[in-house]
């Protein structure tokens, strides 16, 4: 057992592992933790393999063309709920160049233990009909025309609140609630909470589907030959994907390859696999040639998964010195048609548990089934969404208190997880609020003016869970010339992290990031560093490992010196890229010498990741503040600066940690203020499926200025003391503009997008409201 | 516009089960494919030719009529730095410069561009240094998954050709028809201004 000892925090006191125990299972020789001067680790090292991108030479998925190919395309369902009541393909595998169509009738591979690849019943807009391959894109979308099928339509419920209503239809036969109850979390007694609360207050908020809109489409291309099957998938995590295909296509792991140079963007989309693997798979084993099947954007918005809609009703008890008394929680998610995911509907745990001090909280996620498709892991999944409400509703219990909503946060601050009682191994979100607000230049109480444009500060704090104990391997290869190759089984999907653990790595080794190079996006030779890039946790996952296999090859360099020396390894340092033997006279020498000098074959290691410190809760903060300029006459909302900063421990590389901080407040920007699609409640089919009018944000939405404030506190979970920063800024962003427009408008706008109509409607209700308040854009002129 | 050539008249089918219709919708590209591989060996005929300069070398390709120039350049001539992403004009992964303009080449026939001179992200670093818009894309980190930089530094390049010292506004607007779902934008913009500046120094 671990040597625990006591760790004081807000008075309570916990039992934790050092986090020096942990280190010291580190590597072969255990790790010791890293100084405050490191040469490698933090500097703004350019992209790996960002010239690739610039010059056109970066080979996607979506790139790969092989001889004697096939296309394929998918036949989606147009109803929300159908039977299929006849089917006939003879028409389409008449069209010159078909060369095979899928359908119920001739395939009866399973999907899930729920469903047929092929389905009779269709229980979602975009669930799959048929499938053709035909010798180009042309003919295989022609042929689609030709599968004439004939549907028994059925009625649908596509609303959840519809869904629970006691006379709706039938989702899957056994009552439109997952699980038959609500999921819940408790701390303490919610009722006696609020009624010893001087102050307590409801609202409910809505959310809009997101969906992931990445600009390289869903697909795959599949391939048989006596080796197995080798798929080039658009995916986040190369082995996750080959461990989903040899279970269902039940051959061994071993005789799957999947590889995936680059991926153009997923964002939790692209983990696993989805049906058109399996279709893909299917059509080039039947037909001997390789096929391609990648969606055409329209059947991507609706074939692939979405962040859920989704319903929050938020009640809170304060006292008038501001404390925090009580929560209730309340969401309501949408799980789709199938069990699939069910769990990113909604989830009774995270924020509203964790972010503030209180001692009474009752959270209820109600998940419900309705005809339409299954929610996916969407960057921050669930998270994303509590957020956009309850830090809203933080701001509106503040000014039921006439606080300021950033002291209101401050008041109810608390250093240790109350859910699993366990002291942060980190957090530094005190720091984030002081940083951010000084560098927005925030004030209370805001003056938004009297004009047709007003202009509001909001912010809001963010929570993210972080990285828990799992296995991640990692190969480096020391060669005599002093290159060093790491070999790592992961996708490289845009984050930068596989840049980031090259530095690791150098850092490490003491060499320069340009002498290393990776192996990497390939199920073939590379170890299982991760099943796939999602959780914001691929660099504090794979990163020890990294840096453990690199520890590994330094030792073995050493002793190789060494012995060519007639010194004891021990007297042998590391230090700032130089080799020095203590108490000797022979002059540094580089890695690079050595290895020159010493090495004949080439050292390999291959590390593993330790086990976190035991005692610890483990996540990730920020808190981000923004500006905003609303044109009372037009609705329409700018963000004019936002400053988001973050507690994501040691930060590895300034640069690509910043894009990823721009990168999520913008993409976040989009569900807070414009993307939202547009359903036909007739048949559950989504209106706005092209890039046009489902409106991601573009380069003229975008803010003048997006600061990153990388608060750098290494954490103690692991022997990198990196925390995740993938998902956080796309956490908070949202809720941070809401915000801000409440404070301009002076009034609070409970559904998003809030898009320019919602914001007029808004206005129009306050102005013809029988007593609107004064100031609340109730003044002459508009 | 006054030179181009209109597409010379596909020659009459002879497989039975080849129509005009399937010429003009491209099915014979892959029946050819097909035949190539020994496989249905009636005799086909040929999609029509075009002759196009692709970054400064004339190529000669048989396109069927309706191809977009981005499958042109992508499946024809194997330049895959000009992405798909939308196929419908409005992500702007396609661009590429026609005649020295920006066009979405996936709204731009094939047979558009005959006589015409094309220029891919393929074509714009010499060969033993990259363009100043590559080099700032690198130095500025401008982009993440990389599906929308070659867009991007297309766009890009076409307004540093026409204006060489663009204020960040133009720059703004230059790249606002090509859609970077990372959110680089910020960084796109620094880049565009730093490559600016760069090849104000004489490169």
């Amino acid at each position: 057992m671990p040597r625990m000892v006591e760790l004081e925090v807000d008075g309570q006191t916990y039992k934790v592992e050092p986090a020096e125990a942990a280190l010291k299972e580190a590597g072969k020789q255990g790790l010791e933790p890293w100084g405050e001067a490191l040469a490698v680790v933090g500097s703004a090292v350019p992209r790996r393999r960002g010239a690739e991108h610039v010059t056109g030479q970066a080979r996607y998925s979506s790139d790969v063309q092989l001889p004697g190919m096939l296309h394929a395309r998918l036949l989606l369902s147009p109803h929300a709920h159908a039977r299929v009541r006849r089917i006939d393909a003879s028409r389409a595998l008449a069209l010159p160049g078909v060369r095979a169509v899928l359908t119920c009738l001739n395939t009866d591979a399973a999907w899930d233990e729920e469903r047929r690849l092929f389905d009779h019943t269709l229980r979602y807009a975009g669930q799959e009909v048929a499938a053709v391959a035909a010798a180009d894109e042309e003919a295989a979308e022609e042929a689609l025309e030709l599968v004439d099928v004939e549907y028994e339509v059925l009625p649908a419920v596509l609303d959840p609140q519809a869904a629970l209503m006691a006379d709706a239809p039938q989702v899957r036969g056994e009552g439109n609630l997952y699980g038959g109850k609500p999921q819940v979390y408790r701390r303490g007694d919610v009722q006696r909470g609020l009624a010893s609360a001087e102050v307590v207050h409801t609202q409910v908020y809505r959310t809009s589907i997101q969906h992931h809109a990445c600009l390289e489409v869903h697909g795959c291309v599949a391939s048989w030959d006596a080796a197995g099957l080798t798929v080039w998938d658009s995916t986040q995590g190369v082995h996750l994907v080959r461990e989903e295909l040899a279970s269902r296509l039940k051959v061994p792991a071993t005789k799957v390859r999947v590889v995936a140079e680059q991926t153009g963007g997923g964002f939790g989309s692209k983990n696993g696999i989805g049906p058109y693997h399996l279709v893909a798979v299917l059509l080039a084993r039947q037909t001997g040639r390789p096929v391609r099947l990648f969606m055409p954007r329209a059947q991507e918005f609706i074939a692939s998964h979405h962040r859920p809609a989704t319903q929050h009703e938020l009640t809170g008890g304060v006292m008038r010195d501001g404390r925090l008394m009580a929560l209730v929680h309340r969401i309501i998610g949408q799980a789709g048609a199938y069990a699939e995911n069910a769990e990113l509907a909604a989830g009774a745990y995270g924020a509203t548990a964790e972010l503030y001090r209180c001692p009474n909280v009752l959270m209820e996620a109600w998940i419900v089934h309705t005809h339409t498709q299954s929610p996916g892991a969407c960057r921050g999944p669930v998270g994303t969404e509590v957020h956009l409400a309850l830090e809203q509703f933080i701001d509106e219990l503040a000014e039921q208190l006439a606080m300021d909503p950033l002291a209101f946060r401050v008041r109810n601050y608390v250093r240790a997880d109350q859910t699993r009682r366990r002291p942060y191994s980190s957090k530094a979100l005190d720091r984030c609020y002081e940083a951010g607000a000084r560098g927005l230049g925030w004030r209370w109480p805001q003056d938004p003016g009297h004009g047709r444009v007003r202009r509001g500060l909001g912010m809001s704090s963010i929570i993210w869970h972080g990285v828990q104990s799992e296995p991640s391997q990692a190969v480096a290869t020391l060669y005599a010339d002093g290159s060093l190759q790491l070999t790592l089984g992961l996708a490289l999907i845009g984050t930068g992290s596989e840049t980031a653990l090259v530095q690791v790595a150098a850092e490490e080794l003491g060499v320069s990031p340009d002498q290393v190079s990776l192996i990497i996006g390939d199920t073939r030779g590379t170890p299982y560093s991760i099943d796939s890039s999602y959780g914001s946790r691929t660099l504090a996952l794979v990163g020890p490992a990294v840096r453990a296999a690199a520890a590994e090859v330094k030792r073995q360099l050493l002793a190789r010196v060494a012995r060519g020396l007639g010194a004891e390894p021990e007297a042998l340092r590391l230090e700032a890229g130089q080799i020095v033997v203590r108490a000797r006279l022979e002059p540094p020498m580089s890695v690079a010498e050595a290895c020159r000098q010493f090495v004949s074959a080439p050292l390999m290691a291959t590390g593993r990741r330790s086990r976190n410190p035991r005692g610890y809760a483990h996540e990730s903060f920020g808190a981000h503040f923004v500006e905003v300029e609303v044109d009372t006459e037009t609705g329409a909302v700018r963000v004019l600066r936002a400053i988001c900063a973050h507690d994501s421990g040691r930060i590895i590389n300034r640069l690509l940690a910043e894009s990823q901080v721009q990168g999520g407040f913008v993409q976040a920007s989009g569900p807070a203020l414009c993307e939202e699609p547009w359903l036909d409640p007739a048949t559950g089919l989504q209106l706005n499926a092209n890039l046009h009018d489902y409106a991601v944000p573009t380069a003229l939405d975008v803010p003048d200025e997006v600061q990153a404030l990388l608060i750098e506190l290494p954490d103690l979970g692991n022997s990198i003391g990196a925390k995740g920063l993938g998902e956080p800024p796309h956490v908070g962003a949202g809720a941070a503009i809401a915000n801000a427009v409440a404070h301009a408008l002076g009034l609070r706008i409970r559904e998003y997008p809030l898009t320019r109509a919602r914001v007029l409607e808004a206005l129009r209700s306050a102005r013809e409201a029988p007593g609107a308040r004064e100031g609340q854009a109730s003044h002459e002129g508009i | 516009m006054s030179d181009r050539k209109p597409p010379p008249e596909p020659p009459l089918p002879r497989g039975p089960e080849v129509t005009r219709r399937d010429l003009l919708t491209g099915r014979v590209a892959g029946l050819m494919l097909d035949r190539l591989q020994g496989e249905e060996p009636e005799a086909l005929p040929a999609p029509p030719l075009i002759r196009l300069t692709v970054n400064r070398v004339s190529r000669e390709l048989r396109v069927p009529a309706h191809r977009t120039l981005a499958e042109a350049l992508r499946v024809n001539l194997g330049l895959t730095g000009t992405k798909i992403g939308c196929d419908h004009g409005e992500c702007g992964a396609c661009t590429v410069l026609l005649d020295g303009l920006p066009v979405y080449s996936c709204l731009t026939l094939a047979h558009d561009a005959d006589g015409r001179s094309v220029e891919t992200i393929e074509g714009l670093a010499s060969s033993d240094a990259l363009h100043p818009l590559q080099q700032a894309f690198l130095t500025y980190d401008a982009f993440q998954c990389g599906f929308c930089t070659p867009g991007m530094i297309m766009a890009l390049k076409a307004l540093l050709d026409r204006r060489g010292t663009p204020d960040a506004e133009e720059v703004r607007q230059a790249v606002s028809g090509n859609l970077c779902r990372c959110g680089n934008y910020l960084h796109v913009i620094a880049a565009g201004l730093a490559a600016a500046r760069s090849l104000g120094d004489g490169g």
